[in-house]
């Protein structure tokens, strides 16, 4: 027993340590070499390039669009977010859990493919626009779709996603006695939201702005398809990159990065502060009836409103990839369908080419990844060892990190020999890209394993032990069957992540490796439309069927 | 079957201490009860006796051997737990024949025992059934039928009444100790419901505090409580300090003392059944006037709260009791006991 304890504890800090070492070298390490070449000009340590930046309005406007864009996202996306939370949850709705999956479909959606759809739809030359400018009689476009305001339309789009999850789950778990008993004591419907209902959704709402905040204000994809004239803080990272200036790309980047750690440290700080527990276990909230039959048309009918604009841009990228590439030089409306945009996929190994290789890259992500969140889960929440907050520090530090940041970061630490590149300059090859969907997608896999891990009560392994079964065959066939449908929903997640993804894609990529995301936007620089979008459908046909599996999988991990 | 020891076992957690100073023999074939408050340390005992942890101290015999470095799987000890720890993505079978996997046993042979545990616990027919399709009750059969499959020497029951409704714990318990009798096996079974280790129990070891207070026979535990814990934890009591005598606050302590000549101890415990009430005075050792205070119909029982001077004493009298006296509040009543009925508690 003794050795067997001595073992146990030997192998267990041997992979801690080489866990460290994995976390330190790509995550930790790279953020520390950008701010060292931010903090570095010619042999020595400056602050040359900070007071360069902050001493240039030119420089300064981009950070401050970025800030502006990450507020004004919060706003929209969690008046949004929660109406919608409301509506389904809180209220009663019929349908509730058919619209409720509906809602949470661009949760999975590639950023890229929305953006495109949008701009098919919305832009001065979109569907949408020219059908009203023609039923209005108009002479010009009466919107289009740039700017600030179209930033923060695809966002709300893409990101209302943030509070709508957490407020949901945060309405579950009100408890409906706290609620009755403030009724019960003579507090009016309004006196109950505020004091009762609100205080218990005010943690999520808090999480939901701060991670909003951060994927708002690190937006690449919409802010470099449609910005325009308003330049954002993550576009010209990319700009720096191109011309080279890596020592002002790492100062941006720096700056970027410690604004949202800041928001992710304030954030935590809050979710520590204000958790509540109910005091009463197993009774479930259930939807309050709305009276007003006007209130509750309204309310089905903005949830369905809603919901339709939110199919209507996966619809439209179906029907453009039907249409030959040529007929949107004379036409607005698609006029003549073909399958020649996925005969030219399927029968050009060319063109077929990015699809498999982000195919690829995004399996070896998730696979590495696997391999590094599962003992990172198993230390946090299993474990009571000592260094287990570092391992909880560094796999989530990539969420407050934006993704133009990770390449950044990658770049810098990789663009010359190290340990952790094996002294190898990594710089250029197609190690890169699959690293960088994987430093991004840690954070999320390891909150998705923790969840697998707490389901895996301790006394299902006790109770193994004490039938007699050895440590080998208790994992085999008690630990894993419990672990097994949040591993792999855990796995396809990353997959979806990163087989669309495009932000690290335009940073790491090379002529070896394209990725499919760079493959669309080629094509629709290239006027080459039907191409592009049929690589969006099959993005988004390959993100739907993996989706459905992994609600399976994840409801069959509740058990 | 087995005999358990535990000898000098303790316990710390960091800088707490669960238990201390354990010394116990459970004998082959009984069914043996920790007792005690939530907190007391009786689940960590049972937790080291099954090998999930290891004591600080001390050691754990089983049929004569050390058994306090052996791996909870090699102990042959079985384990039914508090929430039963089925295993939810296997069916009720899949469950019982788990442990028998482990043993590689035949396929008939499994299908034999499987079989035959299930219909010792009454679930013929929910084989194939999810454990999720079960009630709280069958869900705490199939745990115990799953224990008991492998034979284990020792069957260790933590707390399984707990979660499962008066009725239904009633059925049980008397279930339970069909069980226990029909297979003969030794079992500790933890619990803080005094009644459930009252009833079951051959014998049993009251905790408090990471301590083993008391270990006994339910009768000898409850007629002469060792410490007024134990005498307050097992049943009521009237418990009266002595100290109160020396400082001449009580009066009707220094008239029970007055009785008994030389005494050392700090408390005198008398149990309410053992203070019979009537109108007039009697020849009883003791024979005291007090005023009715309180009194609460319980069907079965009366009880009576009696204040004899400066004390509040109960009394509890069976209503089918012929020589019932059945006084009104703030009636004047006398209350009879003798020395036999009184426990001095150094304690």
């Amino acid at each position: 027993m003794r050795r067997g304890i001595q073992s146990t504890t030997v192998l267990r800090y041997c992979g801690l340590l080489i866990l460290l070492l994995f976390l330190f070298g790509y995550i930790l390490f790279p953020a520390l070499k950008t701010l060292e070449t931010s903090l570095t000009e010619g042999d020595g340590f400056s602050l040359i390039h900070y007071t360069d930046f902050f001493s240039s309005s030119t420089s300064r406007l981009p950070l401050i669009n970025s800030v502006v864009m990450g507020l004004l996202s919060v706003v929209v996306c969690g008046g949004m977010g929660i109406s919608l939370a409301f509506a389904i949850h809180f209220c009663e709705f019929p349908w509730r859990s058919f619209a409720d999956k509906l809602l949470l479909l661009p949760l999975v959606m590639p950023g890229i493919i929305i953006v495109f759809a949008f701009v098919q739809l919305y832009d001065e030359s979109g569907m949408v626009t020219k059908l009203l400018q023609l039923l209005l009689g108009m002479e010009s476009p009466p919107f289009s779709l740039s700017g600030l305001s179209g930033i923060l339309i695809i966002h709300a789009y893409t990101q209302y996603i943030y509070f709508y999850i957490t407020v949901s789950i945060a309405i579950k778990q009100i408890d409906p006695s706290a609620i009755e008993s403030a009724r019960n004591l003579g507090a009016s419907r309004n006196k109950v939201f505020f004091s009762i209902i609100l205080p218990f959704l005010q943690p999520a709402i808090v999480a939901a702005a701060a991670m909003t905040f951060i994927s708002g204000a690190g937006s690449f994809t919409a802010p470099s398809i449609i910005g325009g004239d308003f330049k954002v803080l993550t576009t010209q990272i990319l700009l720096s990159k191109a011309n080279n200036y890596m020592e002002i790309a790492a100062t941006q980047v720096s700056i970027l990065t410690c604004i949202s750690i800041l928001f992710f440290i304030v954030f935590r700080m809050y979710e520590a502060k204000s958790q509540y527990t109910s005091s009463v276990k197993g009774v479930l909230f259930r939807p309050v009836p709305v009276k007003s039959p006007y209130n509750r048309i309204l309310i089905r009918a903005v949830v369905w409103i809603v919901i339709f604009s939110i199919l209507l841009p996966m619809m439209t990228i179906v029907l453009v990839s039907f249409v030959p590439s040529s007929s949107w030089m004379v036409n607005y409306f698609p006029k003549e369908f073909t399958l020649d945009n996925y005969l030219t996929i399927f029968t050009s190994a060319r063109k077929l080419q990015p699809f498999f290789n982000s195919s690829v890259m995004a399996m070896v992500a998730a696979g590495i990844g696997l391999m590094v969140a599962i003992p990172s889960s198993y230390m946090i929440v299993k474990t009571d060892l000592k260094a287990k907050w570092i391992v909880e520090i560094l796999t989530m530090l990539p969420w407050a990190i934006p993704a133009s940041a990770i390449a950044i970061n990658i770049i810098s630490a990789f663009n010359e020999p190290t340990i952790f590149s094996f002294n190898e300059v990594l710089v250029g090859t197609s190690i890169l890209l699959p690293l960088g969907y994987l430093i991004r997608s840690l954070p999320i896999m390891v909150k998705t394993l923790n969840v697998s891990f707490q389901n895996l009560n301790d006394v299902y392994i006790e109770a193994s032990k004490s039938l007699g079964a050895s440590s080998f065959h208790t994992f085999k066939n008690v630990a894993l069957p419990i672990l097994f449908p949040g591993i792999l929903a855990g796995f396809l997640l990353i997959f979806i992540r990163s087989i669309g993804e495009y932000t690290i894609s335009v940073f790491l990529y090379n002529a070896s490796n394209k990725p499919l995301s760079i493959a669309m936007v080629n094509g629709v620089f290239e006027y080459n439309l039907g191409l592009a979008m049929s690589y969006g459908t099959l993005l988004i046909v390959l993100t739907f069927i993996l989706s459905v599996i992994i609600s399976r999988f994840l409801r069959m991990s509740s058990f | 079957m087995g005999e358990v020891v535990l000898q000098n076992i303790e316990k710390w957690y960091g800088q707490t201490l669960a238990c201390s100073d354990i010394n116990l023999r459970v004998e082959d074939g009984q069914f043996f009860t920790f007792l005690g408050p939530s907190g007391c340390g009786k689940t960590t005992i049972l937790r080291l006796i099954a090998g999930f942890i290891s004591p600080s101290s001390g050691a754990i015999f089983l049929n004569h051997v050390n058994i306090t470095a052996l791996e909870p799987e090699k102990r042959n000890v079985g384990m039914v737990f508090q929430n039963y720890a089925l295993f939810p993505f296997m069916t009720v079978i899949e469950n019982i024949e788990y442990g028998l996997n482990v043993q590689k046993r035949s396929k008939s042979q499994k299908k034999e025992k499987a079989e035959r545990y299930l219909t010792m616990v009454g679930l013929e027919g929910l084989e194939s059934r999810h454990v999720s399709e079960l009630s709280g009750g069958e869900q705490q059969r199939v745990a115990f039928a799953r224990s008991l499959a492998i034979e284990p020497k020792v069957l260790l029951l933590d707390e399984p009444l707990s979660n499962l409704d008066a009725r239904l714990r009633d059925n049980m318990r008397a279930e339970l100790k069909r069980l226990q009798t029909q297979l003969g096996i030794t079992t500790i079974f933890v619990t803080h419901d005094q009644t459930e280790a009252l009833t079951l129990s051959d014998k049993l070891a009251v905790f408090n505090q990471g301590r083993c207070i008391q270990t006994g026979t339910p009768e000898e535990i409850y007629q002469n409580p060792q410490d007024s814990f134990v005498a307050q934890f097992i049943g009521e009591t009237n418990l009266l300090s002595m100290g109160g005598y020396t400082a001449e606050h009580s009066i009707l302590i220094k008239k029970i003392v007055a009785g008994l000549g030389d005494v050392n101890g700090r408390y005198i415990s008398i149990r309410p059944q053992s203070v019979r009430v009537s109108a007039e005075s009697t020849e009883s050792d003791y024979s005291l006037a007090g005023v009715v205070e309180n009194r609460s119909y319980n069907g079965l029982t009366t009880e009576l709260s009696i204040r004899v001077d400066d004390v509040l004493v109960r009394s509890v009298q069976l209503n089918s009791d012929n020589g019932l006296c059945t006084p009104f509040v703030g009636q004047n009543v006398f209350i009879n006991f003798s020395v036999s009925d009184l426990h001095i508690l150094a304690g």
